[in-house]
């Protein structure tokens, strides 16, 4: 188990205050948090959206302030909400442009072996030639889903990416995680369905008000006691057939 | 078209694009091609002179190079533009770049003091009109970002709306105040004319127009990527910052040489991009190349109209760009309202 | 065919004698760069411009009296009827005036870009103000016919058989005996000769064409014919003023090109003009013949008309005795 991805000490001022978080090979760690606890704002430090005013993030090792666009998007892959695609660019020509960081390196021979892996593992291979405008929500998804995956990249950054998904679309995003640590990954999800991200993560972070307030393995982080300091409702769990279900009491 | 459920990949046929949209695109550009020179062709065959060798290589020559560099220009900037700001709407008469190009020229003129109407054929004019293209472009930006730092279609359009009709009421102060020929009138500034195309106004916008082209070829992949926005584009590993800047930096240089010579053509742009999208698809390699075939083809059958319609008399090009335009541009902004839910 | 021009003929006709006047406010190094100084049409090199200028012209001789009947505040607001009122002997009655007169001198312009201003107008206390049916606006107009002063529109003059007509109007108006005046007027229009020189009047500025054609009813055919020459544009039966593409002018085929100095002075003189496309490839441009009247003097029909037709004569004799 090496380290794939570290932020330390990381603040930005008014929204993370000296969050700290490493994440390793094989490993899916959920970020947890209410609305404004700065979960999805240590995301986008730890994809490298954001230069924190202090603090270091590191990707395998090494600062991001040294890795150009091209070379970041070799390290790490982010799937977020789906913005609408400004023209109708068909599915080939997207999933395809997963591809585009390893432009002018060996690893572009693979191109063509890669797509057609990704195609066929998100079942995309009757809608290649149709413009990405005209798919339904769950088939955009599986598209951009594709097309992140495509990168092959050792680090997977999911920002709420499963926030317009209906419980098939969840499952499939959910299934391809799974596939991506067991390939050695390390997959870091920001989200609000705790229940599924308690499934999925291996280990947690906690966070409310810019600080981390829990961390450690998804089990002893996400408890009815620390959820309930961090969403400042009364938060219980339960367990149904062995999956952990959450809910507000409030 | 093939399936590759439960099926090994196959390499060949999961390129990106695949075989037939590459030849569709290859075909559509040669056709593209062939029927503008053809059209050359016959622009030099045709005008109220008898045709003569001397006719053919001083007046009408320059005139059709003109045109065809002046519409290469609007289509490229336009397709340029819709891509970086993934606004369909983008053109730069549009949002003011255009104007602030004519503004520069005529102030650059006025300052010169050159009075000479073929002021505008210079070189140093052409820079002031790129240089007043670049303000008026960066203007127009900072009016339309909007606090998510997305530029919206409807601000980007009053903001090119406030930005024209600055540029042209400076525009019309300047030519006021100046006895230079050279600045000639806020009509011609408004409504564009190739009539004053002569060899030197050929020299002084071709290096402008190569230049875009080379801006273009450099970011025509990673604009297709920009389709995503700025975020997910950047994360697929855009650098998109330097995207922006070098496609933004082509669209100005693709038009601000010509607006010094012909004046502002309206709605080439904007019209170009789409009709050439439309036949090949929104990859931004061919989309740049056929516009600019395109935006040429169409701006060599206006002015020969504008020049051959009425004779002897010369029609403002701007008339007849706009009434092929105009009612396009109506047609894309319902659609592009109809798209996102309605405007308030 | 021409209807572009017509419709805008009276609007360019306008911007025309603006521009008359806006060529005063030139550069004054702009005069050197028409290759030749004012007044110096008797001594033009070839290749130069024959310039004619107000200073070329007789001094106007008043030839009428003021009498009992006589306005004492004038103020003229029709197109070039300042020289008239100077020979018809009323200069020193007249009190305003607007852009298209150069004289008297003394009296105050109340025009700006060929609009008149009612206040300026009616500060002055006028009791006869003469307009024509250019004169705008009309609601100037009617404020100044509401103080009183007596509104008088006297006919335009775009010919020299227009000349007497006007004159006997303007006259009435002042209650000046006119014979005297027009006794010194030129005889009727002449019908070119055939084979006679081809003159093309070019307007040269303010336009989104490169230049505008004087054509029939431009005033300057008149002039043109008058001097013995045929008026290309009116010969080709286009419209005043008509924005002509630069193979049409090549089509023309002019033997000599008429503009005004000021005109002349805004393109850089002989060879500016010559660069634009289509001047060269002309009969006039290839011999470099032209004429240059100053601005003031071209179009204003008057007392002293007459001798600008003389010189004109002499300067289409003399550029066609020029060049091969």
């Amino acid at each position: 188990m090496s380290t794939r991805v570290e932020a330390r000490e990381v603040t930005v001022r008014g929204r993370l205050d000296r969050a700290s978080i490493t994440v390793t090979t094989g490993e899916v760690h959920a970020l947890v948090g209410p609305n404004g606890s700065g979960k999805s704002t240590l995301l986008a430090v730890l994809a490298g959206d954001l230069d924190p005013d202090s603090g270091t993030v590191l990707l395998d090792g090494e600062s991001w302030s040294r890795i150009g666009a091209r070379a970041a998007a070799r390290r790490r892959a982010l799937l977020a909400q789906e913005t609408p695609l400004a023209f109708p660019f068909t599915v080939r020509e997207v999933v395809g442009w997963g591809r585009l960081p390893w432009r002018g390196t060996d690893a572009a021979a693979d191109d063509d072996i890669v797509i057609g892996e990704v195609i066929a593992e998100h079942d995309l291979g009757d809608v290649l030639d149709r413009p990405v405008t005209s798919l339904s929500g769950g088939e955009r998804a599986r598209v951009h889903l594709a097309r992140v995956l495509a990168q092959r990249a050792p680090v997977l950054l999911l920002d709420e990416a499963d926030a317009a998904l209906d419980l098939a679309g969840q499952a499939h995003l959910d299934a391809a995680v799974r596939r991506r640590r067991d390939a050695g990954d390390a997959i870091v999800i920001v989200g609000h369905d705790l229940g599924r991200l308690a499934a999925l993560a291996d280990t947690a972070t906690l966070l409310s008000r810019g600080r981390v307030v829990g961390q450690g393995s998804a089990a002893s982080t996400l408890t009815a006691a620390a959820l309930t300091q961090a969403y400042g409702v009364p938060v219980e769990t339960s367990s149904i057939d062995g999956r952990r279900v959450f809910w507000s009491a409030g | 078209m093939i399936s590759h459920v439960g099926g090994g990949p196959s390499p060949s046929s999961t390129t990106p694009a695949s075989r037939p949209d590459r030849q569709r695109t290859a075909i559509v550009i040669v056709v593209l091609a062939l029927v503008l020179i053809a059209a050359a062709a016959a622009a030099l065959l045709v005008g109220a002179a008898e045709t003569s060798g001397v006719i053919v290589t001083e007046i009408r020559a320059p005139r059709v190079l003109l045109t065809v560099i002046v519409g290469a220009g609007l289509g490229i900037s336009g397709a340029l533009l819709q891509g970086t700001l993934r606004n369909p709407l983008a053109d730069p008469g549009i949002i003011g770049v255009s104007a602030s190009a004519a503004l520069g020229a005529v102030v650059v003129i006025a300052l010169g003091a050159a009075y000479s109407p073929m002021a505008g054929s210079t070189w140093i004019t052409a820079l002031g009109a790129t240089i007043g293209g670049v303000a008026g472009m960066a203007l127009v930006l900072w009016i339309a970002r909007a606090a998510s730092g997305r530029t919206e279609v409807v601000t980007l359009i009053l903001g090119g709306v406030a930005v024209t009709a600055f540029a042209a009421a400076i525009i019309s102060v300047v030519v006021a105040v100046s006895d230079s020929a050279g600045t000639r009138s806020a009509t011609f500034w408004t409504t564009g004319s190739l009539a004053l195309a002569t060899w030197p106004g050929v020299w002084s916008t071709l290096p402008f127009l190569v230049l875009a082209v080379i801006l273009a070829a450099l970011v025509a992949r990673n604009l297709d990527v920009l389709a995503l926005g700025d975020r997910a584009a950047w994360a697929a590993g855009v650098d998109v910052d330097r995207t922006r800047m070098l496609a933004l930096g082509g669209a100005v240089l693709a038009v601000s040489a010509g607006v010094a010579v012909v004046g502002v053509i309206a709605f080439v742009g904007l019209v170009v991009p789409h009709a050439v999208r439309m036949l090949i698809g929104p990859r931004h390699g061919g989309l740049l190349i056929g516009s600019a075939l395109a935006g040429a083809l169409l701006l060599l059958v206006a002015d020969t109209i504008a020049r051959t319609a009425v004779s002897p008399v010369e029609l403002p090009l701007g008339v007849v760009t706009a009434v092929i335009g105009a009612p396009v541009f109506v047609v894309l902004l319902r659609r592009t309202r109809a798209a996102q839910g309605g405007w308030a | 065919m021409t209807t572009v021009g017509g419709v805008s003929g009276v609007a360019l006709i306008a911007a025309l004698l603006a521009g008359c006047t806006g060529g005063e406010a030139a550069d004054p190094s702009a005069g050197a760069a028409t290759g030749s100084t004012p007044g110096t049409s008797q001594s033009a090199q070839p290749g130069e411009p024959i310039v004619i200028t107000a200073d070329d012209l007789p001094a106007i001789a008043a030839l009428g009296t003021a009498g009992s009947q006589t306005p004492q505040r004038i103020v003229s607001l029709a197109t070039g009827v300042g020289e008239t009122l100077v020979a018809l002997g009323v200069a020193d009655r007249v009190v305003g005036r607007d852009e298209t007169s150069q004289v008297p001198a003394e009296a105050e312009v109340v025009t700006r870009a060929h609009n008149v201003s009612a206040e300026r107008v009616i500060a002055l206390d006028p009791d006869l103000v003469l307009v024509d049916a250019r004169t705008t606006p009309p609601e100037a107009l009617e404020q100044i016919a509401a103080t009183g002063a007596r509104v008088v529109e006297v006919p335009e003059a775009w010919t020299l058989t227009d000349m007497a007509p006007r004159t006997r109007a303007v006259a009435e108006a002042v209650g000046v005996d006119p014979a005297a005046v027009i006794a010194t007027l030129p005889d009727a229009d002449s019908t070119p000769v055939p084979g006679a020189p081809r003159v093309a009047f070019l307007y040269l500025r303010g336009t989104s064409a490169i230049y505008l054609l004087g054509g029939s009813g431009s005033g300057a055919d008149a002039l043109i014919s008058a001097a013995g020459g045929v008026d290309a544009g009116a010969e080709a039966g286009l419209d005043p003023f008509t924005p002509l593409t630069a193979e049409a002018l090549i089509a023309l085929d002019p033997d000599i090109l008429l503009v005004m100095t000021g005109g002349l002075e805004s393109v850089n003189g002989v060879d500016g003009l010559i660069a634009l496309p289509g001047v060269a490839q002309t009969t006039a441009g290839k011999q470099r013949r032209i004429i240059a009247v100053d601005d003031d003097v071209l179009l204003s029909y008057g007392p002293r008309t007459g001798a600008l037709v003389d010189l004109l004569r002499a300067a289409v004799t003399r550029s066609m005795a020029s060049g091969a």
